[in-house]
């Protein structure tokens, strides 16, 4: 795997992660609760592959109901609690989820071989079934819906719901039904997320799914920005990119990781794409794509 | 139409309502009204489902309502206004009425196709009539947010409109308005009315309400003290009496 | 046994109260969580430890200069926090200063991991805390406590009573008490909103700093990623005691020190923040102004 391919595939999952998150932000929900539907998804694709032989497209499927069933679950009682509360409420399901999936033991034999997660330790010897092709038809896939959502009467309801949800219910819309939906399919976006993480990463484990990581789902959205689905793939793609850029700082990546988010947070408390500049972003979109076909 | 059968609401210890029983005619502009904290907008809100009676009924067209979600009241044909009004203000004038079209986006054609979709949908033409009835049209693409008062009491009353109601509730429509804008508001009342809603309409500015009901119910302390026409309501001693004792 | 499970759940208890009470106490008047918070706890645990390593672990003398270099640190840390990551934001977004702390929190984590490679006195992994409280231990009624726990314990309660008396009785205390009411009102009132806010971070940060003294103290060892545990912690005992409420802060602490100890002890140490986090989703579906409203609002 060259390492251009690495990087792109790892800012392809990155973006899915955030994205993920922001189906729950179209109906002014913030939830923490994606990077426990991710720990899911990877373990239970990768059992699905590793021990019970499925292809992926099967294993992905699965683990996008199971999780999508889990999440109408959770978003019931999620509909409750708002603010920092279901902030707060979410990332304990996150990490319930994640500790008890890191420190499942259990193999069984394949051919011969003993496979399974083993505690602590992680997951290993996950069969390798996509490739960053495979994670970026996902990507697109999730930015077309999203991007169509937006257009439609239906996207107005969910922008309406976030904007005052008492009011969209008196203009005939059930609430509850779009808050869960949205809530379920966020965490079924995740669940695949999860699966083709495990599958292209083939070794997983309990680090992968901890507090920092739910951290950094949440800074892809707040740094790019909540108020369009462009904001997480643009915070998404620069903090997986920007690392990699200041390799030459060695140790000292880390430090300026956080150095960036707190600059970019204090200069723009929206995040890098609000309304404001989003028409500027849809002028370039569309002065790029209008020189590619000749104009 | 609508009828309230000893319908109480108790908040804690308080009752905002109290065994109020009122009948609703059709096709006529009611009023409510009473001193302050009488208990107005615990009835409006008790009716489109935003709170849930204590004790009593509420029919409407003969069916039970009380305690219904809210939305599914409104696909029955009740629609209301927020005295604080609730815009979305982020979204533009003619996407608030829009969204409230709601109730009558029936086909999954209409959920799933560009909102802006334009040309002979039915949904698309009732937007433009709004937007004219209500002088908004210029103000079509303004985001809520930007709107002045009176413009957002007109599109607060469009988007009730856009769910194509039966009864209309109108919670303090005429608070902040002038006095031009009051009569055309006036105006565009008995207009609906003409056309067959039946409106009930909780209001402070007593010159309105005289002029524009054709039956007026007053409350005080949640208790119905009386009901009639606007003569009737004017010369009530036990009315004076409660607006006076409360100032 | 399950005696002194219990009573040593309560003693180890009041740290997480400690550092709760100074969690709460922010969030109390700027209606916002401080996830540095644990962070700041850490670096105070650092220097702590920098006293009793440089200076030599024999005397009690010693220690309370650790303590004292754990407050001093805490107070300026939380300053800094304050200063760099709340003061230029608005009020408008909670999730903004969520972010902005949650990026303090990982610069200064990260700065101690690299510090503790490269500063000899400190290991990478687990720094020892040396004290003379290590190998302090009582036996009552066959019962075995830990020393370092009881002193943990009593001086976790003399702080939380020099607190509980300084916001009920002192000008600066009631001016916190009034913005955490209503901060409009407050102003309106004459009280110096902005000064509250520093002040509240200042105190909570004394006593993050007490609490990374005592921790570090009776843990025995401190590690960069302590911060991130004790955040974690912070949530659960807040959300137990409800947001903002200093009473339930406390007795939150002592309930999650039982709680960690009883998982601890009879299914597995690995599960103990698995089954704090349930407990924090049930009680938030159930009672999400915590365990103990009621209690904070009977003593007002």
């Amino acid at each position: 795997m060259g390492y251009v391919e690495t990087i792109l595939s790892v800012t392809g999952l990155n973006i899915i992660l955030a994205l993920s998150v922001y189906f729950s932000l179209t109906v002014g929900q913030f939830s923490l609760a994606q990077v426990g539907f991710w720990a899911i998804g990877a373990y239970g694709s990768a059992t699905l592959t590793a021990l019970f032989g499925w292809p992926l497209i099967p294993a992905l499927m699965a683990v996008a109901l199971v999780c999508g069933i889990i999440g109408v679950i959770l978003g019931f009682p999620c509909l409750r609690i708002r603010g920092i509360y279901l902030a707060l409420a979410t990332l304990g399901f996150s990490q319930v989820a994640a500790q008890l999936l890191g420190n499942l033991q259990f193999r069984i034999a394949v051919e011969g071989v003993l496979r399974g997660p083993e505690g602590l330790v992680g997951f290993r010897n996950i069969p390798v079934l996509t490739s960053v092709y495979g994670i970026y038809v996902f990507v697109a896939l999730l930015v077309a819906v999203l991007w169509w959502i937006g257009r439609t009467r239906f996207g107005m309801a969910l922008a309406a719901v976030r904007d005052d949800d008492v009011a969209a219910e008196f203009a005939g819309i059930n609430v509850v039904f779009v808050k869960v939906t949205m809530f379920a399919l966020g965490a079924a976006v995740a669940g695949i997320g999860g699966g083709l993480f495990a599958n292209y990463t083939s070794f997983i484990s309990a680090q992968d799914f901890g507090f920092h990581q739910t951290l950094f789902s949440l800074l892809y959205v707040a740094v790019g920005g909540i108020f369009t689905f462009i904001g997480p793939v643009v915070g998404a793609i620069l903090l997986t990119v920007l690392p990699e850029y200041v390799r030459f700082l060695g140790e000292n990546r880390a430090i300026f990781y956080g150095v960036i988010v707190l600059v970019i947070m204090l200069l723009r408390p929206r995040g890098l794409i609000d309304r404001s500049n989003l028409s500027a972003v849809r002028k370039l979109w569309r002065s790029k794509t209008a020189t590619r076909t000749g104009a | 139409m609508l009828e309230l059968a000893r319908l109480s609401k108790a908040f804690g210890g308080v009752r905002a309502v109290d065994e109020l029983t009122l009948d609703l005619p059709r096709g006529a502009v009611f009023g409510l009204i009473g001193p302050n904290g009488s208990g107005k907008t615990t009835i409006i809100n008790l009716i489109s489902g935003l709170y849930t009676p204590t004790s009593g009924e509420i029919l409407f067209e003969g069916g039970k309502i009380g305690g219904m979600p809210s939305h599914r009241i409104v696909r029955r044909g009740i629609a209301r206004t927020f005295q604080n009004m609730r815009l979305f203000s982020e979204l533009s004038v003619e996407d608030n009425i829009r969204v409230f079209q709601a109730p009558h986006t029936r086909k999954i054609g209409d959920w799933l196709g560009t909102r802006q979709m334009s040309g002979n949908s039915p949904l698309h033409e009732k937007v433009e009539e709004l937007l004219h009835k209500l002088a908004l049209t210029k103000l079509r693409r303004e985001m809520a947010g930007n709107l002045s008062l009176g413009e957002q009491k007109r599109l607060e009353i469009a988007r009730a409109l856009a769910t194509e109601p039966s009864l209309l509730l109108l919670d303090e429509p005429a608070g902040g308005m002038s006095f031009q804008e009051i009569k055309a508001l006036g105006e565009l009342l008995r207009n609906l009315v003409a056309q067959g809603l039946t409106i009930m309409l909780v209001e402070h500015n007593m010159r309105f309400v005289m002029a524009i009901a054709q039956r007026i119910a007053v409350l005080n302390f949640g208790r119905l003290i009386a009901c009639g026409s606007p003569q009737e309501v004017r010369s009530n001693r036990t009315v004076i009496e409660a607006y006076l004792g409360n100032e | 046994m399950l005696f002194e499970t219990i009573l040593n759940g309560i003693l180890f208890g009041s740290t997480y109260s400690l550092v709760a009470i100074g969690f709460t106490l922010i969030f109390g008047v700027i209606h916002r969580l401080n996830v540095a918070h644990g962070a700041t706890i850490m670096v105070t645990a650092y220097a702590g430890a920098t006293v009793t390593i440089v200076f030599g672990s024999g005397s009690y003398l010693i220690l309370l200069l650790a303590f004292v270099a754990s407050v001093v640190t805490g107070m300026m840390v939380g300053l800094l926090v304050e200063f760099v990551a709340f003061r230029p934001l608005s009020r408008a977004s909670y999730l903004t200063p969520f972010v902005t702390s949650s990026a303090i929190a990982i610069i200064i984590e990260e700065i101690f991991v690299k510090l503790t490679r490269q500063v000899p006195i400190f290991l990478p992994e687990f720094t020892p805390f040396p004290s003379p409280l290590d190998d302090l231990s009582l036996s009552v009624a066959g019962i075995f406590i830990r020393g370092t726990y009881v002193i943990t314990f009593v001086v976790s309660l003399i702080l939380m009573a020099i607190l509980a008396r300084w916001v009920s009785k002192s000008p600066a205390g009631r001016a916190m008490r009034a913005v955490e009411e209503n901060a409009t009102v407050a102003a309106l009132l004459g009280v110096n909103v902005r000064r509250t806010e520093v002040t509240a971070f200042v105190v909570a940060s004394a006593l993050a700093g007490a609490s990374g003294c005592l921790i570090g103290a009776s843990v025995g060892s401190i590690s960069p990623f302590m911060g991130t545990h004790l955040i974690l912690i912070s949530f659960v005992v807040i959300v137990i005691g409800g947001l903002g409420n200093i009473v339930g802060a406390m007795l939150g602490g002592l309930l999650v020190g039982v709680l960690e100890a009883l998982v601890a002890r009879y299914w597995s140490p690995t599960y103990s923040e698995t089954v704090l986090f349930i407990a924090v989703f049930l009680v938030l579906l159930v009672r999400p102004h915590g365990l103990f409203s009621r209690l904070a609002v009977e003593k007002d």
